[in-house]
């Protein structure tokens, strides 16, 4: 059967205003571990090997950029989950905050 | 402290009689951070604030519980094993992280009671009596601390 060549009419596209982003929805949380001059270095990257389970390479990034540049952002988490990691860290004695990801 | 061996429970360090009552005085401060660190910087707002009270009521009752088991582990039988010319001291496996969080816990709150120096080296040349204690307490339990780890990754 051949095609027959009828107009197609679209559905009008309208702009939901209350439509959000997931990360709107759910607000995120940066965990961040900030620099100090008591912890050694090797616990630091101890610490972020245990509680991440990140592999020695990894975990001695992070820790450098704590130590140079005066905090990394370890991860991006629910607040249930930011929670933990600094409860985790805290718990090491380092220096560990949750910051809104705006 | 130095590594002697690893049994099938752990590890043996060997300590001069010297380093054991260094030890029992800085495992004897435990627990000297008594709070928490401001979970957030520039967060504001009702859950911030409740996060904050969970995590100050969650690390006092951690370092209760830990200051607990700290007194048992250290009256185990065998815990502490002298010969004639050192102490060995017994880690088990499964408690040498328990450990590296009270030795820490006692380094990083030596160092809050002395104010948070940026400078250790200014804090080591203070010559009052309280001073000296803290930025004692603080050398040794680093002392004790690299020592585990350092021996992790040998």
């Amino acid at each position: 059967m051949a095609a027959t060549d009828e107009p197609l009419v679209l559905p009008e596209v309208t702009h939901d205003e209350d439509t959000k982003s997931r990360d709107e929805l759910e607000p995120g949380f940066l965990v961040i571990c900030w620099n100090d001059p008591v912890n050694f270095t090797q616990y630091v990257t101890h610490v972020f090997q245990q509680v991440f389970g990140w592999p020695k390479e990894k975990a001695e990034k992070h820790m450098l950029e704590v130590h140079e540049k005066g905090r990394s952002v370890l991860t991006r988490e629910s607040l249930e989950r930011a929670e933990h990691y600094v409860h985790q860290l805290q718990g090491y004695a380092l220096h560990a905050t949750m910051e809104p990801d705006r | 402290m130095k590594f002697l061996r690893t049994t099938d429970q752990g590890r043996v360090y060997a300590l001069q009689p010297a380093e054991l009552q260094m030890l029992l005085v800085v495992l004897g401060s435990f627990p000297l951070l008594n709070d928490s660190q401001a979970v957030s910087k520039s967060g504001d707002g009702e859950q911030l604030a409740e996060a904050q009270q969970l995590l100050e009521e969650a690390l006092a009752e951690r370092r209760q519980v830990m200051r607990h088991e700290l007194e048992q582990w250290m009256q185990t039988p065998g815990r502490f094993s002298r010969t004639a010319r050192k102490i060995e001291w017994q880690i088990e496996n499964d408690r040498r992280e328990w450990l590296l969080q009270i030795l820490n816990d006692v380094r990083v709150g030596a160092w809050r009671e002395l104010g948070s120096p940026e400078s250790l080296e200014a804090a080591r040349e203070r010559s009052d009596e309280q001073s000296g204690r803290h930025v004692a307490l603080m050398e040794l339990a680093g002392m004790f601390q690299m020592t585990l780890l350092l021996e992790d990754e040998s």
